[in-house]
């Protein structure tokens, strides 16, 4: 244990140890949904205090078939109401209003009391003695003639009519609902291991219960069989999840570097990093809470890669090399900090799991680069490993193919995303984003379906709850109608009587006369009527009287029905209001406007929650994307310190964000709640990838192939191991996580094509490429093209070829700025006062002349082209050489029409051939070589011909003036020459081929003079000779000479110098950034 | 209450077995089905005076009430209380109409709680009686009488306790109902002078 050995390390793994073990002892876990929403949205608050205030979280509720008729449905729930409250641990089972009907005189107590003065009175004016005795009177004949059973039963539930006079006929206020049972443990259920053991002694009772043909028509639900259900659930799919990941994974890295034991090493590298991120959450938030364990997805997916980065690195034939470790550390820790900044980014969102998740994921990836760059490197130098020989060659491999058909794919890919845009609006398929809650339901879940069930059972389920909240319950009833309106303004009003009132309550307790349960009491007694009749009736006054005595419990009985409808809390009072039908829009357009001042409408609504989560998303996403954004930019910048490189990172970003958009159009998908995590997920992978990528790129000098060779492996086992892990989900039955695990995969692939794919050829596109790679020059310098330079001159002459000659020599320069700032910097070799935009933009236009005047040249008959010639400097050097006869070679540069000096020459009787290089397109040699001809000008083209050397020695043998070009070197033949603000290579050919031939060289330039005409200027007369420092010597001695006599015309010339290559051997990546 | 007295009055077709002293068998007590569904098919009219006898749990004295059961085919019912005089319930097509204490009648649809009562036994003269599938029913013989007793399956709050009904073996007439609610109310209906097919006035079905 190399770790264990050093001190530091050692330290460091106790303290995380120590600090992980800790936190995950006491670190809270928050599974419920409302806590992670943002308090601030009403909705969040109206559900979480209905379900705080209203709902019995221990409750479970037996649900019967609502497609079973009546008597079939309450047959069974018969049945199930004996055997389960039989169940050990079962306080009450109890069909809907039965409890409350038990209670039914406390609760008219309370609503009596808190009726409007008058209606209290009339209400209350049964109980004095004579109206009460009469009442009691009228018994019999009420009982006589037509009668129904249910008015006999509230007959002696309410002899003397008390109800009657307080309401209860608005539907709205105690909605009505059968075909359930509502079952109450005797004790807390304060652990998943209580519900789950509540829920199967329960279901086991049933079905043992219930023959085979009733099982799946009476099912549980409420939260505890929902935690239960989700638990079991969980522990099924973790398993598979977790086993298919592992071997998956396992797999996938043995594939890749034939050895498993590093991967143990890395994951438990991993796991420490992940106790860091739960140490942050125990001592920032006490808890993590159900999205914020994603960060252990997130973290694993980009975590992941900065160990395999490192772990290649050590089996690469490069470990010793501290350069590219270096390069290597930066890019894992610049990768880092982007992406931990950025999540920390969403550390400004409304929403707390957000913040959370933010806090844990920037923390966990520090740790993990930290980990991966000092623990990990530490193990792996103690046994380097070794990467088998294969990867090598797989990533050569494919640089060659990403090199050859990057493009294509590029173009291919974009094509198709056009289209499927195209496609998409007719295509009809799903949103890209389903922000319905309904889209986590989970499938299968017999609590799931029962709650379906008891929604439909329930008649009040079109009605639209609120908790209203305000400093009194008296402002709450006035504002109750006002709110009914507002909602929707045809609605009459709300069912306010079941508010309570602080006024009407207290005039009610003043005019109730104390001790009128005892009157009572004696009443009854004197007619002669037994408990059956009186119950009720005593249960109210009672109630009543401990009011009137202001006892805390006097309405303790009706407690669980009057807290579903009305309470104070550390908020103050508030009031749970139902407006019939209006469910599914429970909030109206313009929100809740005016109702009442200091009254605070709070929707109990899903449907509002769903609405109000999008806009906030939506407003979140605008300004966290900016910040983001703004982060990521920066630290790329400052890692890169190149704005072009900084560019290149965003563009991997939106072509990653692009694929991902097409992949889930091609696939239709769609994002859901759960699966944005993806978005996170995908930025930070781009991130950390196009930084290590771009590093490498600028290290290895554009080289894709060394630039594959360290990154191309690790990052597609990187993503594959991502895929592996986020896409095990996907194996589950569950829609919600089958949709989580093929967008995370999607997000994934996109992450790595854009960047291992698509990056490397947007690089390689903007900087690389010599001009003569680019697809414009290789279009346009072909044969076909000097065809239609000759028929435009002939149609339209001078004047038309002076137009377009120059508008595409100026077009050409200021579309390809990298050719131009080539070229400005050869010019700047020469004098950097006369390297400017300017004097590089005629260059090309003189260019464009000189194609123009092939035109002009084929226009022409042969002997016109004396015409031309303008001052004809050296000429003596040209006859000395003719008068000798032994030939000569003339050398010049890419200056001026160097064509023109052949053709010239051809007229005035000298015997010459030009010595070219093959052409890039197809023909061109050949057309060019025939149109030499025309003038008796012969071609010998180099390198084509095995034998051309010696064909270019036996002409000049034999006498001939043989034109070549010596400053663009083809081969190693070369000769280090000074300029005077740089270097530059020249070729030795020429001299070798003077020396082989015994014949002298004269530097020669053709050059445009501004009148039109042209310059001839031989420079000298050179007659080589071996000397005796040996051949290499000699070449060098008499280029070096040459070059002596070129270079001063280059510099007076330097707008005809033709070089849009860059001279000074300047890497690729070097001059981009120079830039 | 609409299975109930359904079943009461399937139960009380299916005890006319003649000669029948114990527990009547399951095949028995099918082919009574059915021939009580063919007589009541064949039933024009039916006429019957009868005694409501309301007793509660609390209440020292019952109370009794007097009438007239009339039955016109196929979807008209009345009942006219004498005792107290004036009360009458009467089951017309769709409507449901209910007179008490000398009040106006009111109406209701004959789908309202008030008139399962009714509904059940215009079904049971018109020969379609609901199964009753909440109660268990068992039919004994007493000397020259069927008792019928149907108990629910299980215990509910919307099922009567027991419904008991004796039937006269020879004639196959309901003589006595009687219903157990929860909470120890009991109503008893005594049949007398039933008459098949008699002439009924037509006035007695006309809207009130």
């Amino acid at each position: 244990m190399v770790l264990l050995r050093k001190p530091l390390c050692a330290a460091f793994l106790a303290a995380v140890a120590a600090a992980g073990v800790w936190s995950l002892c006491t670190v809270r876990l928050e599974t419920e949904l409302l806590p992670i929403l943002p308090p601030s949205l009403p909705s969040v608050r109206g559900l979480s205090d209905f379900a705080r205030l209203a709902a019995g979280e221990d409750e479970i509720y037996a649900v019967a078939d609502p497609a079973l008729p009546e008597e079939v449905r309450e047959n069974l729930l018969a049945k199930a109401k004996a055997v389960l409250s039989s169940v050990k641990g079962v306080a009450v089972v109890a069909a809907p209003g039965e409890t409350a009907t038990l209670n039914a005189g406390t609760l008219g107590a309370w609503i009596l009391l808190n009726a409007p003065p008058e209606t209290f009175a009339r209400a209350t004016a049964v109980f004095q003695d004579d109206a009460a005795k009469e009442r009691l009177a009228q018994i019999p004949g009420r009982l006589s003639g037509a009668i129904d059973p249910e008015q006999i039963v509230k007959l002696q539930l309410d002899p003397l009519g008390v109800l009657d006079n307080i309401g209860g006929n608005d539907s709205a206020a105690f909605p009505e609902s059968g075909g359930f049972l509502a079952i109450t443990p005797d004790h807390p259920l304060q652990s998943t291991a209580a519900d789950t053991a509540m829920t199967d002694a329960l279901r086991g009772a049933l079905d043992e219960t219930l023959g085979a043909q009733d099982r799946g028509k009476l099912l549980l639900t409420g939260t505890p069989v929902f935690n239960a259900e989700i638990s079991r659930q969980m522990s099924g799919d973790m398993l598979v999840m977790v086993c298919a990941a592992v071997i998956l994974l396992m797999a996938a890295f043995y594939a890749f570097y034939r050895t498993l034991q590093p991967l143990v090493w890395i994951l438990f590298f991993q796991a420490l990093a992940m106790l860091c991120g739960i140490v942050a959450a125990r001592v920032l938030y006490g808890e993590l809470n159900v999205i914020s364990i994603g960060f252990a997805s997130i973290l694993l997916g980009v975590g992941m890669d900065y160990s395999v980065l490192v772990y290649h690195f050590c089996a690469s034939s490069h470990r010793q090399d501290m350069k590219v470790w270096r390069t290597l550390r930066r890019g894992i820790w610049f990768s880092a900090a982007v992406t931990a900044s950025s999540f920390f980014m969403l550390g400004m969102s409304s929403f707390p799991a957000l913040r959370q998740l933010a806090v844990l994921v920037g923390v966990g990836l520090l740790a993990t680069a930290l980990m991966a760059t000092w623990l990990l490197r530490a193990v792996l130098a103690e046994n380097p490993p070794q990467a088998p020989r294969i990867l090598l060659s797989a990533s050569h491999g494919a640089a060659s193919w990403a090199l050859r058909h990057g493009g294509s794919l590029v173009g291919l890919v974009v094509t198709f995303a056009l289209c499927l845009a195209l496609i998409r609006p007719w295509a009809g398929k799903a949103p890209l984003y389903q922000s319905s809650l309904e889209s986590l339901r989970p499938v299968g879940s017999d609590a799931y379906r029962a709650q379906e069930w008891l929604t439909q059972l329930n008649p009040s389920n079109k009605d639209a709850v609120y908790m209203v909240r305000a400093s009194s319950h008296d402002a709450i009833r006035q504002a109750a109608d006002t709110l009914a309106k507002s909602a929707n303004p045809a609605n009459q009003g709300i069912a306010s009587w079941l508010v309570p009132s602080e006024s009407n309550s207290e005039a009610n307790a003043t005019a109730w006369h104390a001790g009128t349960s005892d009157r009572l009491r004696a009443i009854f007694q004197q007619a002669d009527i037994g408990p059956e009749w009186v119950d009720t009736t005593l249960q109210l006054a009672n109630a009543l009287d401990a009011a009137k005595k202001g006892q805390d419990d006097a309405f303790q009985k009706a407690d669980p029905v009057v807290r579903t409808l009305a309470g104070s809390d550390d908020g103050g009072k508030y009031a749970f209001l139902r407006i019939p039908g209006a469910a599914d829009k429970p909030v109206p357009d313009k929100g809740f406007e005016n109702i009442a001042p200091g009254v605070e409408i709070l929707p109990v609504s899903w449907v509002s929650l769903t609405k109000e989560l999008t806009c906030l998303a939506q407003r979140d996403f605008r300004y966290l994307g900016l910040a983001m954004l703004a982060a990521i930019v920066l630290l790329c910048a400052l890692a890169q310190r190149s704005i072009r490189m900084v560019f290149l990172n965003l563009a991997a970003l939106v072509m990653a964000l692009g694929l991902f958009v097409g992949l889930l159009v091609a696939t239709g998908l769609s994002l859901t709640p759960l699966s944005l995590v993806s978005i996170p997920l995908l930025v930070g992978l781009v991130v950390d990838y196009s930084l290590h990528i771009l590093m490498a790129l600028e290290s290895q000098r554009g080289d894709l192939h060394k630039t594959y060779e360290h990154l191309a492996a690790p990052v597609v086992l990187t993503g594959l191991s991502a895929c592996i892990g986020f896409g095990a989900p996907a194996l589950t039955g569950q829609p919600a996580l089958r949709n989580f695990g093929l967008v995370m995969d999607l997000g994934i692939v996109s992450a790595v094509i854009a960047c291992l794919v698509f990056l490397p050829q947007l690089y390689l596109m903007g900087v690389a490429k010599d001009y003569r790679e680019r697809r414009f020059y290789r279009a346009l310098y072909r044969r076909g093209s000097f065809e239609w330079i000759l028929f435009g001159w002939r149609l339209l002459g001078k004047a038309g070829a002076w137009l377009i000659s120059r508008t595409l020599g100026i077009s050409y320069a200021l579309t390809h700025p990298s050719t131009l700032r080539a070229v400005r910097r050869n010019m700047a070799m020469l004098d950097p006062r006369k390297a400017g935009f300017l004097p590089a933009c005629r260059l090309f236009v003189n260019q464009a002349e000189n194609f123009s005047a092939y035109g002009r040249l084929a226009n022409m008959d042969p002997a016109e082209v004396l015409g031309m010639l303008g001052e004809k400097r050296g000429f003596e050097h040209l006859q000395r050489a003719k008068d000798e006869g032994n030939g000569c070679m003339l050398v010049t540069g890419h200056l001026g029409f160097f064509e023109l000096g052949g053709l010239v020459l051809g007229q005035m009787g000298f015997p010459v051939a030009a010595l070219t290089l093959p052409e890039p397109g197809d023909g061109l040699t050949e057309w060019r070589a025939e149109f030499r001809a025309r003038w008796g000008v012969r071609t010998i083209v180099i390198g084509r011909e095995s034998f051309a050397v010696l064909d270019a020695v036996r002409e000049l043998q034999s006498g001939t003036f043989v034109a070549s070009l010596a400053d663009r070197p083809h081969d190693g033949n070369i000769v280090d020459i000074a300029l005077p603000h740089g270097r530059m290579k020249f070729a030795t050919g020429p001299a070798l081929l003077a020396l082989l031939a015994g014949c002298p060289i004269i530097p020669v330039a053709i050059l445009r003079e501004p009148g039109g005409t042209y310059l001839m200027d031989a420079r000298a007369y050179i007659q080589p000779a071996w000397l005796p420092e040996g051949r290499e010597e000699t070449l060098r001695h008499y280029i070096r000479m040459v070059a002596e006599s070129l270079v001063p015309v280059f510099e007076e010339w330097n707008e005809q110098w033709f070089q849009f290559s860059p001279l000074d051997g300047t890497p690729v990546a070097q001059r981009a950034r120079d830039v | 209450m609409r299975i109930t007295v359904a079943t009461a009055f399937l139960a009380l077709a299916i005890s006319a077995l003649p000669g029948a002293t114990n527990e009547l068998s399951h095949t028995e007590t099918e082919q009574l089905s059915r021939q009580f569904t063919e007589a009541q098919r064949t039933l024009r009219t039916f006429r019957a005076n009868f005694e409501q006898t309301v007793s509660l749990l609390g209440l020292r004295n019952p109370t009794v009430s007097k009438g007239t059961f009339f039955y016109r085919a196929p979807d008209d019912v009345r009942i006219d209380y004498s005792q107290p005089d004036g009360d009458f319930l009467l089951l017309r097509g769709e409507n449901f109409d209910v007179a008490k204490g000398g009040d106006a009648p009111r109406r209701y649809p004959e789908s309202d709680r008030s008139a399962r009562v009714l509904v059940a036994l215009r079904k049971v003269m018109g020969g379609r009686p609901d199964a009753g599938a909440r109660m268990v029913r068992r039919i004994c013989r007493e000397g020259d009488e069927y008792v019928v007793s149907l108990t629910p399956q299980t215990p509910s709050r919307d099922l009567p306790e027991k419904i008991e009904n004796r039937i006269d073996a020879g004639s196959l007439l309901l003589k006595k109902m009687t219903v157990t609610l929860p909470r120890g109310t009991s109503i008893e209906f005594s049949f007398s002078d039933p008459e098949r097919n008699a002439k009924l006035d037509e006035a007695l079905f006309q809207e009130p």
